[in-house]
């Protein structure tokens, strides 16, 4: 080093004010979700609501364009667009976090089956499956099956869930053949750990962060594939921000606000969620994330 | 080499045969499990079948124009993102000094996180109401002359697919040679007086070379998955639409063409991959 | 009748500054002044960080990207190197200079041929006059050491061994017709006989094709039988600069002469490994910071004019 420490003391302080300065970029990006879900989730109507209901056009419409009181204007009905706005974005992004949440999740049980496996060649099953199941498109699956099925936010959650397991899983078990690749494991195989004890204490504590980064980057890719179903209609009887678009064309030449202003909020708030992920991942060090986020 | 093309060739149609069983189990799963139709896979009458979704008779014909206006918006969708992608990519980092790989690469993200389908509902409204002509795809057909309006019709649906995939190859060929330029040979050729364009294009972007051909692909199932909707939201009867028409009116057959074309595209384009880094791999 | 040995190369009180992070900064070289004759082989010695190689880099003209120059100048054959233009330096660098880093990656593409790399650095030097011209590098591969080169030419840098790849980039500092060659770290890696043969190699190409040679060494065990002048540098200030024979023969810091002896023996008895003892420390901090008050001032009105 070309400066010795001065003291003790200075060289502690640096420390603590080092440690305190990467926790508050963590604490800004914690508010900013705090902050986004707290304004998304603030009470208003009732979010069990009926697209059929509330979008039904009755025979005198209440339509009013855009202005300083209605932002986005209102619906037939004379409902606040704005509002209805919010309301479905909020459900959008609630069933996103629980399906990137839940698939997270899955992936990585998905591949602890396999880790603990002594064999070499132990992720190659995963590998392949992964790899078969990008021959067709991933939004093609949800499509077909909750299609199949009448629409519906329990087969479309469940598929996602599932499919995010099958893509990220390579992903995964990279980032642990890695783990166990580094001098540090080497290091504790010497000492005596057995595999076990290095994959568990090592090894895994460092993907989970990882796969936080990768949860976070995951919400408004999921947001985006579930607007997109309820768009075409296989997201069940739900508000959702892709429904109302959807209605919105029906009325496109009397209200085309009703088509146009919701994907603005959605637009907004995809931008929002994309740019606190990219920034999650960078402070938790997530490091190269797979090729489709 | 004869055998390797032969090789990747027998792999190919082993792949698309476990795309087509993976869509039949699709098909299966979703009608029968979870939608409880008494009409399983193996039990369909073709002809009944197709007349969902091709109700006056003419499949061959149909499929072909359907497979064609798909192909105006694949063209578009994907040569724009491999001439954006590479060409921004490869600026950004020989600009990494300055960062330009996020700063060439937010155009594109933001409007990637634009929904695709609000994207072409939007055009639609902005051309009836400025324009004062048709909005969307189905609303006009040229009946003489060169039909120009394909294109505006293909380009609005491709674009916002162009718009997911260009940010991201851009930043995924900038990403690989970024990752080269930090190796520590560059400072060695740096320290030896060799010019940053010679440092750049004769030996980052000629190693990375391998890694940049193998991404070339990998955009593909991300655009013809946003086909879907991009396609059903404009009323643009190509492919992907097909494919929604299909689910919506449970034709087996159509769902299973639907999907088997977006499989020979996503094979096919695999194999021509394997095949160049094959080759690279050998020249190098 | 004796020549007038000529200063090839001149540093006059260098000083640099450092970036450590979070707003601290570090002195990298402190007032460092020193003359290296021409066809001499002088040899920076000095523990990790004492600053051998960050004075190396500031010899071809590279900076490192958080350090700043605060005061001093470089004068290579009279040019003054610290107030030419980059690309003005770069060309220099390519055409004056020659650089030898610790291993083939620091150095070479890893994946070119021998041929390619050599022919690429040929084109690039080509402004030079003193350039030699492929049809006679038979007789450079031969004062390398290097009696088969058809055998190595057509093979990537990464297969071949680091003291060939060492070898080979002699051959490209002396096709560009530098005058001095730089290296840091070079044998380290080596094993004693390839280390040995290195620098035997290098004395000879002294002789022949009438190098200036600066060598950074963490290790001077045997450095009186090839170097000429030694300098030892401590926390980026310059210690003692004499000639080698003298400096081993009669050290006058007790730093140095432990750094001397630090290398581990074979003995009957065990014995602890040597190490630089607190005295010595103490007294070689003493000298940087006691005698360098035109450095400490410099930085002193620095920090004044930052605060102010």
């Amino acid at each position: 080093m070309a400066n010795r420490r001065q003291s003790k003391v200075a060289d502690g302080a640096q420390r603590v004010v080092a440690k305190i300065w990467e926790i508050r970029r963590v604490l800004v990006l914690v508010f900013a979700y705090l902050f986004l879900f707290v304004w998304l989730f603030a009470e208003g109507r009732d979010a069990d609501i009926r697209p059929s209901e509330i979008l039904a056009i009755p025979n005198d419409p209440l339509w009013e364009r855009p202005d300083s009181e209605h932002w986005f204007g209102t619906t037939g009905d004379g409902t606040d667009l704005f509002e209805l706005t919010r309301i479905a974005m909020a459900t959008t992004v609630a069933i996103s976090v629980v399906i990137s949440g839940l698939g997270v999740g899955l992936t990585f049980l998905y591949v602890m089956m396999f880790s603990f496996d002594p064999g070499e060649r132990r992720f190659t099953l995963l590998k392949r499956i992964g790899r078969v199941i990008r021959l067709l498109p991933a939004f093609l699956a949800p499509v077909i099956l909750a299609g199949g099925a009448g629409g519906g936010m329990l087969v479309t959650g469940l598929t996602l869930i599932v499919l995010i397991a099958f893509h990220l899983a390579p992903t995964v078990a990279k980032w642990f053949e890695e783990g166990e690749g580094g001098q540090g494991i080497q290091a504790g195989y010497v000492l005596g750990l057995t595999r076990s004890e290095i994959v568990t204490n090592r090894v895994v504590p460092v993907v989970l962060r990882r796969l936080i980064g990768v949860f976070a980057c995951l919400i408004p890719i999921i947001t985006l594939v579930e607007m997109s179903l309820s768009f075409l209609g296989f997201a069940g009887d739900r508000l959702s921000c892709g429904d109302l678009v959807a209605h919105g064309q029906d009325v496109i030449i009397e209200a085309p606000w009703m088509a146009v202003a919701p994907g603005i909020l959605a637009t907004a708030v995809v931008v929002i969620l994309s740019l606190l992920g990219w920034f999650s991942s960078t402070a938790l060090k997530t490091g190269r994330l797979p090729r489709w986020i | 080499m004869i055998r390797y093309v032969l090789h990747r060739l027998i792999v190919f149609c082993i792949r698309l045969a476990i795309a087509a069983i993976i869509l039949m189990t699709l098909i299966e799963v979703g009608y029968c499990v979870f939608g409880g139709s008494d009409t399983h896979v193996w039990e369909i009458a073709i002809s009944e079948d197709l007349d969902r979704v091709f109700p006056d008779g003419e499949f061959v014909p149909n499929l072909k124009t359907r497979i064609l206006q798909s192909s105006f918006v694949i063209l578009i969708a994907y040569g724009g993102t491999v001439v954006v992608g590479y060409a921004w990519g490869i600026l950004g980092a020989r600009l990494r000094r300055f960062r330009a790989r996020l700063i060439l690469a937010v155009p594109w993200t933001i409007f990637a996180c634009a929904p695709a389908f609000w994207l072409v509902v939007c055009v639609a409204v902005f051309s009836f109401f400025q324009w004062k002509r048709p909005g969307f795809a189905d609303d006009l057909v040229v009946e003489t002359g060169p039909d120009i309006l394909q294109w505006w019709n293909a380009a609005v649906v491709a674009l916002p697919l162009l718009a997911v995939a260009a940010s991201w190859q851009l930043r995924a060929v900038a990403g690989v040679l970024e990752k080269e330029a930090s190796q520590p040979f560059v400072t060695g050729l740096f320290l030896s007086g060799y010019q940053d364009e010679d440092i750049f294009h004769r030996n980052i972007a000629k190693r990375s070379g391998k890694q940049l051909i193998s991404l070339f692909d990998q955009t593909l199932p991300v655009i013809l998955g946003g086909l879907i909707v991009s396609e059903w939201a404009f009323h643009y009867e190509g492919m992907g639409a097909l494919a929604v028409d299909a689910v919506k009116s449970a034709s087996y057959l159509g769902i299973f063409i639907a999907g088997m074309w977006s499989a020979v595209l996503i094979g096919f384009a695999e194999v021509v991959r394997e095949l160049v880094c094959q080759e690279e791999r050998r020249g190098a | 009748m004796d020549e007038k040995p000529t200063v090839f190369l001149k540093i006059d009180s260098l000083t640099v500054e450092r970036s450590l992070g979070f707003g601290e900064r570090g002195v990298a070289l402190r007032g460092v002044s020193l003359e290296v004759e021409k066809n001499e082989i002088h040899v920076l010695g000095g523990e990790v960080g004492s600053g051998k190689s960050i004075l190396c880099r500031l010899i071809l003209g590279a900076l490192e990207r958080h350090a700043k120059i605060l005061s001093g100048s470089i004068l290579i054959d009279g040019e003054d190197l610290l107030s030419m233009r980059n690309q003005a330096r770069r060309a220099h660098r390519r055409r004056e200079l020659g650089f030898i880093g610790r291993g083939p990656s620091e150095v070479f593409n890893p994946q070119r041929t021998v041929l390619q790399s050599l022919r690429e650095f040929s084109r690039l030097s080509r402004m030079g006059d003193r350039v030699i011209d492929e049809k006679d590098w038979s007789d450079v591969f031969y004062s390398v050491g290097i009696i088969e080169p058809e055998r190595i030419l057509p093979r990537p840098i990464e297969s071949l061994s680091l003291f060939m790849v060492q070898k080979v980039a002699l051959m490209r500092t002396l096709i560009s017709g530098a005058g001095l060659l730089i290296l840091d770290d070079a044998t380290a890696g080596l094993d004693r006989v390839a280390e040995n043969q290195f620098l035997e190699l290098l004395a000879q190409l002294r002789e022949s094709h009438g190098l200036t040679i600066v060598m950074a060494m963490g290790n001077l065990r045997g450095v009186e039988r090839f170097a000429d002048h030694v300098s030892v540098f401590f926390e980026g200030g310059l210690l003692e600069s004499r000639p080698a024979a003298d400096l081993v023969r009669s050290p006058e810091m007790q730093y140095t002469r432990e750094f001397l002896a630090s290398s581990p023996k074979l003995s009957d008895r065990p014995r602890e490994l040597p190490s630089i003892s607190r005295e010595a420390i103490q007294e070689a901090e003493k000298k940087n910071h006691g005698s360098n008050t035109s450095a400490l001032n410099t930085i002193g009105a620095v920090e004044d004019s930052v605060d102010q």
